[in-house]
């Protein structure tokens, strides 16, 4: 048994007992102590500022910090539309360059004439121009984050057209992909690639007046208690930079509060409810134009979930509540998970063995033109494991 | 010919088929055919029904409370048939080929993915006028102990051939032929058959 479990054992109960201490929840205390007392107009006068210049990303309070919005009834009739996407590839041990996307979707409808189609679709990329990707000065193969930008932009055209076809209302889910926050750190010239076709099918989400949002399980951003750090800076300009506490004195008001995830402020809310409306302000949403994003905090039963959404959606009190009563019924239908996005996601998963009959297929259809495709060395190895 | 089901696995001694009803396989102890290539029909009696996930691995969780339960179920999760099916087994008891009927294992088991359908109540009365292959059933190795399956199959075939006694009399005297070294499993096939009211 290679891994040696006992080695581990010791590490594992210095991260329990540094994730359990008094320090952390006092942190805990400070924030919410923070979020009930701070002036939400004040946080926002200086993120507007200028001069204002931050280490981390801090949320816009578009309302109160700390207020509680029961559910909406949801409608008699509506229908959840929901779309996951996985891929297989592309393998660099593999001899010929390809990859898998398949991007499973549930629309599920409810009410009068209750019904749900579930199915996915997959295609496989093979081309030159899929499987690299050509700039104006080089050539990037697509993998990695510009492959999950790629599934990103499937699955939410694949989210519309589905979507589109559901008995209204409707209110699309999407497991993970409204900010793409994977196309923050690559090139300018990937970022439009991607960005370009994705806005576009926001823009026909927007048209047809269906609302779509971003279900976050166990969310771990801390864009909240960023902005309580921003409203605790007892400095007249907030400018980490400049920040005489920094180097030494790691008690500050603002340091205090670091590593407390926002989904810790948000205990207070009740089975149903949700928080006031936030709006991100992560660098990526700089090239978002119309379609800013927001979003709000919500007791989904089991809890603390994080719900994103184009302003487009939040700031329509209509399409607010009928997002934030869709999810708070799918949350209670699926014992706290939406059964939407349960049922994508189970269209979208590709098995080992799937896996091995997509390979086998290509290996077939090469032989057949009589081409025996080899495999690496080391992946041979691998699998033969030899003693 | 009405479809009940496809077959989705299948061997020389039996088949299990997809039932295209959900909760609802074919009566334990019915008669039903599928075809076989070279020709004729394989017979088979179901000894077995289950509703399960599609998927192997997910587990059906509790649904109900106080206002939703049994059929609301369905209505408050209308994903929940796209994501279960009902299948039943048989065990092959004959075949039947252009009117003749042999109460022998078929030479081939049906084909994957052809129909299965339940016997026409003249089908079950040609098949069952020679009473050979309860010793099929009685050796078949199925889910539920064999001397069940065999009266379920008995009061089946009773009510298909039009309540016959004189027919039922015949397959008493039948198993107690057979089972006449094993008391126990004889009293429970008889107890099984035994019509309502009488005994």
């Amino acid at each position: 048994m290679p891994l040696r479990l006992g080695s581990l054992g010791r590490e594992i109960e210095e991260m329990a007992s540094r994730e359990v201490t008094l320090e952390r929840r006092q942190r805990v205390e400070r924030a919410r102590e923070a979020l009930r007392r701070l002036d939400p107009r004040e946080v926002r006068t200086r993120l507007g500022d200028p001069r204002t210049v931050t280490t981390f990303v801090a949320a816009l309070p578009l309302g109160a910090f700390a207020a509680a919005f029961p559910a909406p009834e949801a409608p008699r009739d509506f229908s959840v539309a929901a779309a996951d996407g996985s891929s297989m590839g592309p393998d660099r041990h593999f001899p010929v360059r390809y990859y898998v996307l398949n991007t499973g979707y549930a629309v599920i409808t409810y009410g009068s004439r209750p019904g749900a189609i579930l199915d996915s679709r997959s295609r496989l990329y093979f081309r030159d121009e899929e499987v690299y990707l050509a700039l104006q000065h080089r050539t990037l193969p697509v993998e990695g984050a510009i492959l999950s930008a790629k599934m990103a932009v499937e699955e939410l055209a694949t989210l519309f057209e589905v979507a589109s076809q559901a008995p209204r209302p409707v209110v699309a889910l999407t497991d993970g992909v409204i900010i793409l926050w994977g196309l923050q750190n690559v090139p300018e010239e990937v970022q439009g690639e991607f960005l370009g076709p994705f806005l576009e099918t926001l823009g026909r989400f927007a048209q047809e007046g269906i609302p779509v949002a971003n279900y976050i399980s166990l969310p771990g951003a801390h864009d909240v208690v960023n902005a309580l750090r921003v409203g605790l800076c007892p400095e007249a300009v907030v400018n980490c930079a400049r920040c005489e506490f920094e180097a030494g004195r790691k008690d500050s008001a603002c340091a205090s509060l670091a590593g407390v995830p926002d989904r810790e402020l948000f205990i207070y809310l009740r089975e149903g409810e949700r928080s006031d409306l936030f709006q991100s302000r992560a660098p990526i949403l700089e090239k978002y134009k119309e379609h800013q994003v927001g979003f709000f905090y919500l007791n989904a039963g089991q809890e603390i979930a994080r719900v994103e959404a184009p302003l487009w959606v939040l700031e329509d009190p209509r399409t607010l509540d009928l997002v934030h009563a869709a999810v708070v019924d799918q949350c209670r239908r699926g014992r706290g998970y939406p059964p939407a996005l349960q049922e994508a996601h189970e269209q979208a998963a590709i098995t080992t063995a799937d896996r091995r009959v997509v390979e086998e297929m290509i290996e077939e259809a090469f032989a057949r033109r009589r081409v025996v495709l080899p495999w690496s060395a080391k992946e041979r190895s691998k699998r033969e494991r030899g003693i | 010919m009405t479809r009940i089901g496809e077959i989705v696995a299948t061997h020389s001694l039996g088949f299990v088929a997809e039932s295209f009803t959900l909760h609802q396989p074919p009566a334990l102890g019915s008669l039903v055919k599928a075809p076989l290539v070279a020709g004729g029909e394989a017979l088979g009696v179901v000894c077995f029904g289950e509703t399960v996930g599609l998927q192997p691995g997910r587990r059906a969780l509790r649904r109900s409370d106080e206002a939703v339960y049994d059929s609301a179920i369905y209505q408050e999760h209308p994903e929940l048939v796209h994501t279960i099916r009902t299948e039943f087994h048989a065990v092959l008891v004959g075949w039947q080929e252009g009117g003749a009927v042999r109460q022998v294992l078929p030479p081939q088991p049906p084909p994957l993915h052809y129909s299965v359908a339940v016997c026409t109540p003249q089908e079950v009365r040609a098949f069952t006028e020679r009473l050979d292959y309860f010793r099929l059933l009685l050796a078949a190795e199925t889910p539920l102990p064999s001397e069940q399956l065999l009266a379920a199959h008995i009061r089946r075939a009773y009510a298909d051939r039009g309540r016959d006694d004189a027919w039922l009399r015949r397959a008493a005297r039948e198993v107690a032929r057979l089972l006449k070294e094993e008391y126990d499993r004889l009293v429970t096939v008889l107890s099984g058959i035994a019509p309502e009211g009488g005994n």
